[in-house]
């Protein structure tokens, strides 16, 4: 049984700047070709019509979104609307009276990235080290009464530290510690030889997670979930294609996901142009994998494909260049050889040059 | 973190800082808003839920629903609605108030 779509989440990606140059960044690895911006008057219509539309929360994202600088007057509209406010950021840059600014304008939940429990690997990791920024931000966050989620995004280059991290975490007393892995996009897949961990690395990981949701039980929730280059079934994407979520991209244009951008031959709407109810509904890139009808073998005639849905789009188009295919991450996918061989093809440490974003070009910057 | 009171009838439970109700559009159901997750309420639940507030206590919360359960007596009453807040507590999504 599958339920009617229904937008539930919008993610508001207000700028692709950012601070940090994670070399797993999900953003389009080709920043060139992007349109105007979206005004502040063009954010509040959409946040306006995604709650029209049904919608219940709100992901103020990028980039980095504390550099939108007119973050604080989206968050107050939102919450006007009644939608839960979420900030996922980098923590920067940001001051105790901005945070409690947001706060008061509605924020409700803050998730906050950490990517290393030391200097060096921070650098190595998001070219710049933030860590000491983002313990007193999730300090301020406790202290204005936020919910807090401490998020973690787990690779080669910081699974072997995940205890340390988690102490740090700990310490931060968050609401929920969600340890992330790496998703083969964009600056991911071409870092992938660089990130991917081994199986033996992920158990380590996968225990070392299940001993602190133990230690943490009704106080910080943990959140752990294998890979899909590791588990034998896909990911259904954001709960399938354009059944719940819609991203808007800061030069507005309406995607059923993060990384949809990067899928040649989809057609997406400028939220400028056409009313948000008519993209979500009839628009093209929306239609195309909404559902299981689509579906070719062996989804087609798999019990999964109400779960699943197939798989991840985004992940079928980079890896087979076809985006119907059913995603290899799938054992039953005949493209299951590209996920088995990448598991294989881990460069050896320090050999590999990391690919990563230029450095942010933006005014908001310090 | 301050010290939680324990849940009994005289607790005062409280939605915690960044939890929040509200109608959903297109139902007309209470729905429970938290970070990652949205938990649509049937009737009952949403008529407990909408009551802590940190001003009643839970005997209180019983005795005002006391006329939609007329099938149960206060005190099973009283152990439905414990067992229900309890669930919410473990979640993290409800807190008890010091009783003053
Ligand atoms: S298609 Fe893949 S990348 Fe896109 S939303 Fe789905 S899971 Fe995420
Ligand atoms: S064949 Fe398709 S539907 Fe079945 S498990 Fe694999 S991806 Fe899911």
């Amino acid at each position: 049984m599958t339920t009617a779509p229904r937008l539930l989440t919008l993610i508001a990606e207000l700028t692709y700047a950012c601070p940090q140059r994670c070399a797993y960044c999900s953003n389009p690895t080709h920043l060139t070709r992007q349109g105007r911006a979206l005004s502040d008057e063009d954010w509040m219509r959409v946040i306006d019509d995604a709650e029209a539309l049904g919608a219940l929360q709100v992901h103020f994202t990028g980039g980095e979104p504390l550099l939108y600088g007119g973050l604080a007057r989206l968050v107050a509209r939102a919450r006007e609307r009644e939608l839960y406010v979420n900030l996922v950021t980098s923590g920067s840059p940001l001051s105790r009276r901005r945070l409690a600014e947001l706060a008061q304008a509605g924020l409700e939940h803050l998730q906050l990235s950490i990517q290393a429990p030391s200097h060096d690997k921070s650098i190595e990791i998001a070219g710049v080290d933030l860590l000491q920024q983002k313990l007193k931000v999730a300090a301020w966050a406790k202290e204005l009464g936020l919910q807090l989620t401490i998020n973690i995004v787990l690779h080669r280059e910081n699974v072997g530290e995940l205890s340390e991290l988690l102490a740090l975490a700990e310490g931060l007393e968050p609401h929920r510690i969600e340890l992330a892995n790496v998703q083969y996009l964009g600056w991911a897949l071409s870092n992938r030889a660089r990130l991917m961990p081994s199986r033996e690395e992920l158990e380590s990981a996968r225990r070392l997670a299940a001993a602190a949701q133990e230690r943490l039980k009704g106080r910080t929730d943990v959140l752990f979930v294998l890979p899909d280059y590791y588990a034998e079934r896909p990911r259904a994407c954001m709960g399938g294609w354009a059944q719940s979520y819609m991203v808007v991209t800061p030069d507005g244009l309406a995607l059923p996901c993060h990384a949809a951008r990067a899928i040649t031959g989809l057609h997406f709407d400028d939220v400028r142009r056409h009313p948000l109810a008519a993209i979500w509904r009839e628009g093209s890139a929306f239609q195309e994998f909404r559902g299981t009808d689509w579906h070719p073998e062996p989804c087609r005639s798999c019990p999964e494909r109400h779960k699943d849905f197939g798989g991840c789009r985004c992940q079928a188009f980079a890896l087979t260049g076809d985006t119907r295919a059913t995603d290899p991450a799938c054992s039953l996918s005949p493209h299951h050889g590209v996920i088995r061989e990448a598991r294989g093809a881990r460069a050896p440490r320090g050999e590999l040059l990391t690919l990563r974003r230029a450095p942010s070009v933006d005014r908001n910057l310090q | 973190m301050a010290s939680i009171a324990p849940l009994n009838q005289a607790s005062r439970p409280r939605l915690r800082p960044g939890i929040r109700l509200r109608h959903d559009r297109s139902s007309g159901q209470l729905v429970l808003l938290a970070p990652e997750r949205g938990l649509a309420l049937n009737a009952s639940a949403g008529e407990i839920i909408q009551r802590c507030t940190g001003e009643l206590t839970v005997e209180e919360i019983a005795t005002e629903l006391m006329h939609i359960h007329r099938d149960l007596s206060l005190p099973e009453l009283e152990v439905q609605v414990m067992h229900f807040l309890r669930r919410l507590m473990d979640r993290g999504l409800l807190t008890m108030e010091m009783t003053r």
